[in-house]
């Protein structure tokens, strides 16, 4: 389990992180979404050992991270900004990896050269930019961590391979029970693998859930009457409604059976529950809190 | 810190891998500076394992330039990561302890300046083995120089790495950190020669001292720059002084505490830091204000002597010096928050400051708290003095008579209004006294100053006819030569005419009037009037011959009465008449006038015999 305990930062007067607090349960994929200058980087800096918090705690399975190479040893990183030795080729990455990571596997090094269509004695240097990242996904795999962290991971890396990286990210959840951070500002992107959901915003983690938690707990109804539509049962809680024609859309929080068996005692034409997106469970979740949602997720 | 760690090996390796074209860099400059001329001097000489170990001997002065440079090279390889932030959050991300990094960082570098060093010493050995030996301690002494000069340079290149986040930023601080007390030590020179009376260097010697231990190269230059000694009859060799090799031990053991300074300034170092030029938010006012006084000063002066008409205006000085100082203040602030828009209240603030200082340093100066300016030795505490300017000859005196004149001439140039600014008279004289005290101490004082007060004329008139001074003014030698002479020589090198020798009783008689001329006075205006003229001691060799020694005539003008007589008596003004014509050109009188108007020897010295 990764915890951030009321994280501080400040930067020459810029408070970057402001009391943030957050946890990334022990085998989640744990999306963390928020706009430009939220904080998602330099929290994760933190997670990774870089930067040093002002105040509060940065702990991995109750161990502080900071200046302490047992547990960093246990977590791999693919940063935005990835970086690798000017002259290296990924051969030589790895072979640096393979001296710092005692988790580092050879075998999967080479098996992976099935999976990354790059060359692994070219110059990184003189790879593009989703090579680069193609490289870093191979080289942190490798490492086989307990904790994956990936900063915008999937940038510049074109959609076959975003689906390949996104798959062997899970496979490794799923056999190995590796825990991932990943950041992105786009929600959708984080949709089909995330299971567990925070959002920053102004250096503060607002909200975090469980994917299925929160999709439990809320219910996407559309509904279509042979005439006027009629008066809603009481104890329905509607968090939002909208129509087109004679189409209704409810959104609705509460039991998905129970609201299921009462809006059926209505004479429906069509009663019909829909998956929410992750950005609809932002949207409605935090609607109306005042909070700047619509900014984080479009 | 775990030196074994896989960790630890592998950042070592890797950062190995990555910097030998600066390794091969290295060598290369060493083998064509050190090897290689080593093994040239040996060729072909006849006594090749003596001439090598000079040559290393020489080679080993000039070793710390080159330690000062590959150092920053090196540590400019070994920490360009903490410049760049996606190369400090890999470094650091690491499962690596910062202190582990350092070390590894510290002992890359210095293992590859070591390896170099030991690769040329191999090299050297093997080359000068051809030419029949190797001179083994030479080379070690070499290997060991450069070795304990490198470790020093990289810990203070690591100091200045760990405060920077800005690769361009490393050299300019190093080499500011290198050379800053020996800048400031000028400047305030300077400043001391511009608003001091009578300025002639810093008195202390501790402050020397004190700037040259702050320069490391230039101390360690001069400390181990080979000395010359007799090895055997006529057989001359160099070696290293024992002071220079203390010297390079002594900033050795100032480097394990740079060393020790820069490890503690890693770890305070925030990563986030990267691409800043300083990294440490209480480090920047110092930075920008020692830039901004050392900017102030030196750019401010020169702008003023450019476009001064006659440099004496101060507050003109003082002004420039603030503007110059309020730029350089301005170009520093936009370096350090990388950004043009510096105009905010505290730039104001720090502007008004850097102003005061500027204003300070000068008026402080003027105010003489230490007392410089008026300082005055009594006669009694004095041991000697050296006196040089104008119409004084160099000398150096321990006659008390001598001692109290000198003090005299001083004290009136202290209190005097003499405006020392004034270069403009035609006579504007100069005056240099150098006391050296009986405690040991020693202390100079300068002064131009033109003659319009009777009291400072009577003053000088005072030191320049003192007999001791213008006897050796006239005459070079020294009195245990005694009188006994055997002949002489007359040579005018402007003249066609063969040297013209002298009896001894010739010799005799100009010594005896050299000794009439230096115990006549003379008028102060007449002496001023000879130093703007030539005279015939300008092209005259007069020379007196002793079994002990040789006295030499000099400065022999037309208050030289006796010596022109007898030289007329001899007929060496007709023989060489080249001698005499410049000096009528320039209109100074001489001629029959000058000589019949000369007392006679007799009267004004006892007897040649009493002499000597």
């Amino acid at each position: 389990m990764l915890e951030a305990k009321s994280v501080v930062k400040t930067f020459e007067g810029f408070r970057a992180l402001d009391e943030a607090t957050m946890t990334v349960p022990k085998g989640a994929v744990y999306g963390l979404v928020g706009p430009n200058g939220a904080g998602k980087s330099t929290i994760i800096r933190h997670f990774t050992g870089v930067y040093r918090p002002d105040s509060g705690q940065l702990l991995l399975e109750g161990q502080p991270i900071y200046e302490n190479p047992d547990v960093k040893r246990r977590i791999a990183v693919i940063p935005d900004d990835w970086f690798y030795f000017p002259q290296a080729n990924i051969a030589e990455m790895s072979r640096f990896y393979a001296g710092m990571y005692p988790t580092f596997d050879r075998e999967r090094y080479q098996k992976m050269k099935q999976v990354f269509p790059i060359s692994d004695v070219q110059p990184i240097r003189r790879m593009s930019k989703g090579q680069q990242k193609q490289a870093a996904f191979w080289l942190a795999m490798c490492c086989r961590p307990d904790y994956l962290i990936l900063d915008e991971p999937v940038d510049g890396l074109d959609p076959v391979m975003r689906r390949q990286v996104w798959s062997l990210l899970l496979g490794d959840v799923a056999e190995n029970g590796t825990t991932v951070l990943v950041s992105s500002h786009n929600l959708r992107e984080l949709e089909d693998v995330c299971d567990h959901v925070g959002i920053m915003n102004k250096g503060k983690v607002l909200l975090q859930h469980s994917l299925s938690e929160l999709q439990d707990n809320t219910v996407k109804l559309q509904v279509a009457y042979p005439g006027v539509e009629p008066e809603l049962p009481a104890g329905l809680n509607v968090v939002h409604r909208s129509s087109v024609g004679r189409v209704h859309t409810y959104i609705l929080r509460g039991n998905r059976e129970e609201i299921l068996a009462t809006m059926a005692t209505t004479n429906p034409l069509l009663l019909e529950a829909i998956p929410l997106t992750l950005e609809e469970i932002f949207i409605y979740e935090l609607g109306g809190a005042d909070y700047a949602v619509r900014d984080i997720v479009l | 810190m775990r030196f074994g760690t896989s960790s630890f090996k592998t950042l070592l390796l890797s950062n190995w891998k990555r910097s030998w074209p600066l390794g091969f860099g290295y060598c290369f400059v060493l083998f064509f500076s050190v090897a290689i001329p080593t093994w040239s001097v040996g060729r072909w000489s006849d006594r090749a394992l003596l001439d090598m170990s000079d040559q290393l001997y020489n080679t080993i002065t000039v070793m710390p330039v080159v330690a000062m440079i590959a150092a920053l090279a090196v540590a400019m390889v070994m920490f360009d990561y903490l410049m760049k932030p996606s190369a400090v959050g890999m470094m650091h991300a690491l499962p690596m302890r910062r202190s582990g990094v350092f070390a590894a960082q510290m002992v890359s570098g210095f293992s590859l300046l070591t390896a170099g060093n030991l690769f040329i010493a191999l090299c050297t050995a093997l080359l000068a083995s051809t030419n029949g030996g190797v001179p083994l301690k030479a080379l070690w002494l070499w290997l060991l120089c450069i070795e304990l000069e490198e470790f020093f340079f990289f810990a203070l290149a690591a100091c200045c790495a760990a405060v920077t986040g800005w690769l361009l930023g490393l050299p300019v601080i190093y080499v500011g950190v290198n050379f800053m007390v020996l800048a400031y030590r000028l400047l305030l020179n300077m400043m001391a020669g511009a608003f001091y009376k009578g300025f002639s260097g810093m008195d202390q010697d501790q402050i020397t001292k004190f700037t040259y231990w702050c320069t490391p190269v230039v101390k360690m230059v001069q400390s181990t720059e080979a000395e010359t000694t007799a090895d055997g009859y006529m057989n001359f060799v160099r070696v290293l002084p024992r002071s220079g090799l203390n010297t390079v031990w002594i900033y050795a053991a100032a480097g394990v505490a740079l060393l020790a300074l820069a490890w503690l300034l890693y770890r305070l170092r925030h990563s986030e830091t990267a691409g800043s030029a300083i990294v440490f938010p209480w480090l920047r006012p110092i930075v920008c204000y020692v830039i901004s006084v050392a900017g102030g000063l030196a750019i401010g002066t020169l702008v003023f002597t450019l476009i001064s008409r006659d440099g004496t205006d101060r507050i003109g000085l003082v002004l420039w010096q603030i503007v110059m100082g309020a730029v350089t203040y301005c170009a520093v602030q936009m370096l350090l928050q990388k950004s043009y828009k510096i105009w905010h209240r505290r730039t104001w603030i720090g502007l008004a400051i850097l102003a005061a200082i500027l204003i300070l340093i000068p008026t402080v100066i003027r105010l003489d708290p230490t007392g410089y300016q008026r300082r005055l030795p009594e006669a009694e505490d004095v041991h000697d003095v050296w006196i040089s300017g104008g119409i004084i000859d160099g000398l150096d005196s321990k006659d008390p008579q001598t001692i109290a004149d000198t003090i005299a001439l001083h004290a009136l140039l202290i209190d005097g209004a003499y405006d020392d600014d004034r270069y403009d008279s035609r006579e504007t004289q100069y005056f240099h006294v150098t006391y050296t005290l009986k405690s040991g101490e020693t202390f100079s004082r300068s002064y131009s100053y033109s003659i319009e007060d009777n009291a400072l004329k009577t003053a000088l008139g005072k030191l320049v006819n003192n007999p001791e001074l213008r006897l050796r003014s006239i005459m070079e030698g020294r009195e245990d030569y005694g009188t006994d002479f055997t002949g002489g020589m007359v040579y005018c090198w402007m003249s066609s005419a063969d040297e013209m020798l002298l009896t001894a009783e010739q010799a005799r008689a100009l010594y005896d009037a050299a000794l009439a001329d230096a115990a006549t006075p003379v008028d102060v205006d007449t002496l001023l009037e000879e130093y703007s003229s030539y005279h015939p001691a300008a092209y005259l060799d007069i020379e007196l011959t002793t079994p002990k020694g040789t006295y030499t005539l000099r400065n022999v003008t037309p208050a030289s009465t006796h010596i022109l007589a007898l030289l007329e008596e001899y007929g060496i003004t007709r023989a060489m008449p080249e001698a005499f014509e410049e000096w009528n050109v320039l209109g100074v009188p001489y001629g029959d006038d000058v000589v019949n108007s000369a007392p006679a020897i007799e009267d004004l010295v006892p007897s040649s015999a009493s002499m000597g």
